[in-house]
Formats: C-alpha cells, structure tokens, sequence
C-alpha cells in the first residue's frame, strides 16, 4: 500500500524528482512572462517519467512553486510535479513536495502509487466493459458496404473493420458463442492510431464495452461490440492479473 | 533574401521520436518576436493536456507550453492571434470525441489552459482566423466542414467579439448554397481584411467519379464582417445566381486519402487577401485524377472574386498549398512536392514569392526530405507532412511552417538549418538529451521566416517605415539598449511619387518617422500592460 500523501500526489503528478532546491527567482531558461513563484530544481534522480526526461537526472530545471516561501535553498526534496513548458530546460509546475527520506523506500513507494493508478484506470475500463473474455483472433475484414457509406467522408473517418475472435473464456458478462465478432477503427489517422487493430492469430484479453458512446462524433459510431481504449486490449500475459481485477470489490 | 529554417523540437526533448506532423503557425502582428504553432505533438508527461509550441524571439528559439484542454495531443489544429489585441485562438478536435472546440488564452506563452468558447460536435478541419476591430473586439472565423450542415456542410463560425462564456458569439453559418454529393470537401479556409471583408474557400463536392470526386471550386464573400443577418452572399455567380463564385467547375480530385508518396492527399486549398487592396485576392487548390497528376492550380482576382485569372502557376505533383501577402502585395505561395531524383521519393519544401502576380518570382528552396517516416512509432503514417502546412505574413516578412523528416544532414536544406534539439550533421545522427545516444529518425516541425534584404527593399522604391527594435526586454523594467529605425516604406503611394525630390522627401521621412515611432511606443506600453494582466487565464 502506497503512502496516502505519495498516492495523493501521484494521482496528479507524472514527474517525480529527487533533488536539491535552488532559489527562488532564477529560472533554467527564459520565462515570459516573468513569474514570481519560479526558481530551480536541482534533479539528482528522475523516480517518474516519460524516456524523454530521464535524461534530466544530475540537471536544473526550472519549477513553478505552489508556496516560494516555503522553499529553502539547499534542501534536499522529492517534487512531483505536472508539465508546464518544455525549452532549452524543462520547467514543470509543483503538485507537492516531501522530504527526501531513505531513497530506497521512497522509490518502492512511489512506484507502487503509480502501479495503483494504472490498475484504477484499468479497473474504470473493466468496470465500463459489458463483456471481457479472452481469445484468439481467427479472421479480420471491412465491415459491409452500409455500415461504411453510412459515415461522413473525413480524414477522421474510422474505417470500420470486424475482428472475429475464438473465445477461450468469458471473464465478465455472458457470451454463448464460440466466437464472437467485435469492431475496430481500421484507420491510423490521429483521431484513432490509440485504438487498438487486430490481426489474425493475435491472442489476448479484450474489455469489450457495447454500442460505446464515447469515441468519436456520434455519426460515425456503430452497434456492436468493441475495445477502443489503448488499455482495452491486454496480452495473455495479463489475464490473471486482470481476473484479479475483476474480483476486487 | 534573408531565409531561416529552425528545426522546433526543443533541446528537452532531443530524445522524442513522434511523427509531429500537420503544423501552423501565428505570429502575433502587435509583437511579432510572439510566435505560436502546432503539429501533432503529444505532451511528452501524459498530463492530460496538449502543448503548443512558444516563441518570444521571433522564432529563433521554441518551447512547449502545455495548454491545450481535451488529451495528451489534439487531433487537428491552427491558430491566430488578434491583429492588435495579442490575444491567442486555436481551433481544435480534441483527442477521443473528436469535439469541435474553439479556445482563447490572453497570454498565449503563461501557463494555465486557454478558455473554451466553443464546443460542437460532427464538426471537421477547424482552420482559425481572427482581426481586432476598431473598439478593440476581436473577430474571429473559423472555417470548418459541419456535419451537422448535411448535406451543404461547407461552414464559417463567426464571432464579432470572442470572449467567454460560451459560445463566445459565435453563429454557425453554412456558405454552400448549392446541392452536393452528400457533403463538402473537408477544407474551408476563411480569409480576412481589415475593413471587414471575410473570404471564404471550399470546395462543393457535387459528385463521385472513379476513385475521385467531382467538385467545383467556390469563394463566398461577406461585405460586412458577417454581421448582417444575411451572410457570405456578396458575392453572386451569374451562372447561376447563386451567392458563392465557382472559379472553377466539375474538376476532378482524388479521394480522399489517395497516397502521394507516403502523404494522403484530396483537400488541398488555401485563400489570401492583399491587404492594401481587398479587391485583390488569392486562391489555390490541388486538383488531379491520380496523385501522379496532383496539381496545385494558384490564380487570382483583381475585382473581388467576380473574375478570376488563368493559372498563375501548376505545381504537379504536388500537396500543401498555403497563400500570404505581406504589407508591400507581395504573395509568397508555399507548397510541398514530391520528386525522385532516382534515390527515392523526396518532398520539396517550396516557397515563392512574387511582387508582379508571379510574372516572375523568387523560388526559395527550404527543405528537400526523405519521405521516409523512420523506424519509430509511427502516429500517423498516413499523414506524415499533416493535410496542411502554414504560412503568414507581418509587415514585410512571410512565417511558416512545415513537416519533414528531421535527418541532420545539412545538404537537406539549402538555406541551412538550426536544429535546438541534438544532432550530428556530420554523421546525420539525432542524439538524445545527454549527446551521447542515438535517436531514430522521424517528423518534426521546421519554422521559417523569409524577409527581403534591406537593398532588395530599396530597390522595390520604397521608403518610409520606422521600426523599433528593442533588445533586453524585461516586464519588471523595461531597458531599451539599442534603438534602431528603419525608414522605408513603400506602402504610402505620396511618399512614393515624392521619391527623387530630396527636401520634401526628407521632411516627409521624418515627418512620417515620428508618426510611426509614436503609434510603436504606444503599442509597446499596450502590450507590456496586456503582459503583466492575466485576468482570464487560470495561471497557477
């Protein structure tokens, strides 16, 4: 179990830094316009982030700081924080700040708050789901004529294709069948490349919702089942995890 | 000519692999060092929002600011700023919904989300233009292909005073007069001049052929800043009596989605206004039956759209046609083609600039790029260069933007190029943030700003503008280090006939040279008060 205060400020940090605090007044790079709560971050450790900002470790950053008179030069500090500008440096906006203490536990528990996030956010798509079973895919092809001309001609257009999956096991709701015909959005334009495709042979665990209301302009959606998030589709390696999932109250 | 080409990804994220495709581009006209662009960049942290890309040197140096409402990258995007008010506006289709939204911010580089002022769904392509009127409101138009508009979906959203809340004056207004195939073409590009004549582009589908569609060419005008209660009817086409002019009738285009090389293509259009003579505009669109004959086809009218030219010029095959004209009526004309010069496709990044309706022109070559989307994670595959580009003009100088393949490799761009994020031109290797790593290649978005020498100027005639620069500009206490003025300004036909009387037309460039360090000084102090106000954004 994280620490609440960890957990707290993980829900709305996606940075987290063990470092130094600077002063306040100084920046890392340009600000404009100047703001008078910035001052530098020296970062000896990235505990959370995108690959991009690993690189970040043993460097200043500039942060936005919720309190600036709460901030004492040289002390060492863990920052979660949120974007805010990216330059020459990287400037984030403070969420909350805690005392350094021993590194190793701090890392353990920083990493199971953010563990606990990502099963949340997968529990919110489970529990949206109607149905999640888990299967093989045995043939994918467009959808018929009438569904496909029934959409607006866009670059956004979603290109629905059917994916028939041979059921191995029924995890959430019913289905009788021994395979069962989903949709996915074909197409890799932006408003639709998170969305999972599938392909003949892939197996895995999909968290289907039912006549999904909340992808896309109401005309362009259809009846039928179908996994749009980027988390709506697990590989195999992920099954009893989520059958855990799905047992917690 | 002066051209510069800035490779944008900030130094921070010389480790970042995405496909930052479909830029555009504002540049503040009451503080031109004030730039804001986009592309499909996502916000490296996930927060939840989306960055647009900041710059307050007038380009030299970009960052992220992460602003947007609606995902971690929105889906398509443009922006403007307020000709006087430095107020920033963006048309986007937020990620998942795909929602229509339209956004304000006054301080476009603080932090804290811009404001929503719109929000519609089935709505496509939101291409952005804004004006600051006389009082000081701003006017914005957004052209927009609205599904909600079936089957003449054509639309400009149009606000006389943008602010919050919701829906900040704005009133759907359906251009298309004329039955369609079901629908219009996705681009509708508005076009604005200051004495409140509003542009209006698209293309009318009327009907399928074989792998194409059938579809005229169509400009709408509207006297009034589309005030009245009769919109975009200015301008009648005595073919038909029908408001909307058809430059051109029944020409094919290929389906959307038809592949130039690795680009999709089938709505390519853009309009601009001269901004000395509203009479005079602008238009360009590709048209074709294959991409192998793609053809961007740029005319113009002299008398408001009733009549247009013959082709200016035919670029084949060729996609992202963007239109400016700068304060002297020059029209640059930006576009992208694709050639092989027996090594593989590659995408030509042009700008031309002509001040004699391209009797003649400058073509000012900016990038010539692999079209190769790299090995890395490939966002849009199908739209690596976007489905537009973008480019403006301020005062004498044309700003844009583009998409390419971000090789390092110096022989890719004949104007040269600076890269803020870490490459070796001499291995043509990206590197990460420590210097020391490799990064594959893949699409980032390049600004440029092209602007005519000082003798290329004089030897245009003309003279009269004071400009005031200013370096070391600090909001607590503003210090002016240098002053320079420049005294040229063709725009004044007086004080061109006045050329070769040397007293008068010393008394006349001072004369006008106080005049206009007065109105800079006066602006000046507007946009350090605007600054230091940030009564509408949610700054942290």
């Amino acid at each position: 179990m994280p620490d609440k205060m960890i957990a707290e400020y993980a829900r709305k940090s996606q940075f987290v830094a063990a470092g130094v605090l600077g002063s306040i007044g100084a920046t890392t790079m340009p600000i404009e316009p100047a703001v008078s709560n910035a001052g530098i971050f020296k970062v000896e450790e990235v505990l959370h982030g995108p690959k991009e900002l690993r690189g970040f470790n043993g460097r200043e950053i500039t942060v936005l700081f919720n309190d600036p008179a709460s901030v004492r030069a040289g002390e060492s500090s863990v920052l979660f924080a949120t974007s805010w500008q990216y330059g020459q440096s990287l400037a984030v906006l403070e969420v909350g700040r805690m005392d350094d203490k021993e590194r190793v536990t701090m890392r353990k528990e920083i990493d199971a708050a953010y563990e606990a996030l990502a099963d949340e956010r997968l529990a919110q798509r489970i529990a949206l789901a109607q149905l999640v079973i888990v299967g093989k895919v045995t043939k994918t092809n467009p959808t018929p004529e009438d569904i496909r001309k029934r959409m607006p001609i866009s670059e956004h257009a979603p290109d629905w294709w059917e994916a028939v999956i041979a059921r191995k096991s029924v995890e959430k709701g019913r289905h009788e069948g021994a395979t069962i015909t989903i949709l996915f959005p074909n197409s890799v334009d932006v408003a639709w490349s998170q969305s999972p495709k599938f392909k003949p042979g892939q197996e895995g665990v999909w968290i289907l919702q039912r006549d999904q209301q909340e992808r896309g302009w109401p005309i362009m959606r259809v009846p039928g089942f179908t996994a749009l998030d980027a988390l709506d589709f697990q590989p195999p390696s992920q099954i009893a995890h989520i059958r855990s999932l799905i047992k917690r109250p | 000519m002066f051209v510069k080409v800035v490779n944008m990804i900030p130094h921070s994220l010389s480790g970042e692999d995405n496909m930052d495709s479909e830029p555009s581009i504002t540049v503040n006209p009451a503080n031109p060092l004030h730039m804001a662009a986009t592309a499909f960049t996502p916000d490296p942290m996930s927060s939840g929002n989306g960055p647009i890309y900041v710059s307050t040197d007038g380009g030299n140096t970009w960052r992220l600011n992460v602003v947007l409402p609606g995902g971690n990258l929105t889906n398509d995007i443009t922006v403007r700023f307020g000709t006087k008010s430095n107020v920033l506006y963006a048309g986007i289709l937020r990620a998942f919904t795909i929602d229509l939204n339209i956004l304000r911010k006054t301080n476009f580089s603080s932090p804290g989300l811009m404001t929503l002022l719109l929000n519609k769904t089935q709505d496509d392509q939101p291409y952005i233009e804004a004006a600051t009127d006389h009082p000081g409101d701003d006017r914005v138009y957004m052209g927009e292909n609205d599904f909600n508009h079936l089957p003449q979906s054509a639309t400009v959203d149009a606000s006389l005073d943008a602010v919050p809340p919701p829906p900040g004056g704005f009133t759907s207004v359906p251009v298309e007069p004329r039955a369609t195939l079901g629908q219009d073409g996705p681009s509708v590009r508005p076009a604005i001049h200051h004495t409140g004549i509003i542009y209006a582009a698209y293309f009318g589908w009327r009907s399928f052929g074989v792998g194409t569609v059938t579809s005229d060419v169509v400009v709408a005008r509207d006297d009034h800043w589309a005030a009245g209660p009769i919109r975009f009817q200015d301008l009648v086409d005595p073919g038909d009596s029908l408001p909307g002019m058809r430059v051109v009738k029944g020409v094919s285009i290929p389906a959307l989605g038809t592949l130039l090389g690795k680009q999709r293509i089938g709505s390519s259009l853009t309009l601009a206004v001269d901004p000395r003579r509203s009479e005079v505009v602008y238009l360009a669109w590709a048209d074709g039956t294959s991409a192998a004959d793609y053809t961007i086809h740029l005319r113009r009218s002299t008398d408001s759209g009733q009549t247009w030219s013959a082709d200016l010029r035919a670029v084949v095959p060729a996609t992202n046609p963007q239109l400016a004209i700068n304060e002297f009526g020059e029209v640059g004309f930006f576009y992208q083609k694709l050639h092989n010069p027996g090594s593989g496709n590659r995408w030509q990044t042009h700008v031309e600039i002509s001040d004699n309706a391209f009797s003649t022109h400058h073509d000012i070559l900016l990038a010539d790029l692999p079209d190769d989307n790299g090995t890395g994670p490939t966002l849009n595959p199908s739209n690596p260069l976007g489905d537009y580009a973008g480019l403006v003009a301020v005062g004498d100088n044309f700003y844009g933007v583009f998409c390419g393949n971000n090789t390092p490799d110096l022989a890719n761009f004949p104007h040269g190029v600076v890269y803020q994020r870490n490459a070796n031109f001499s291995t043509h290797q990206l590197l990460d943030l420590s210097g020391i790593n490799p990064v594959i290649a893949s699409y980032d978005p390049f600004f440029f700003h092209i602007r005519r020498h000082e003798k290329e100027r004089k030897d245009l005639g003309g003279f009269g503008v004071a400009r005031l620069e200013i370096e070391g500009l600090k909001y607590e206490k503003l210090e002016i280090k240098a002053l320079k003025l420049d005294f040229e300004d063709p725009r004044s036909e007086r004080r061109r006939r006045s050329h070769g009387h040397a007293k008068d037309h010393h008394e006349e460039k001072h004369g006008g040279v106080l005049r206009q360090l007065g109105e800079e000084i006066e602006e000046l102090g507007r946009r350090l008060a605007s600054a230091s106000r940030d009564d509408e954004d949610n700054c942290h």
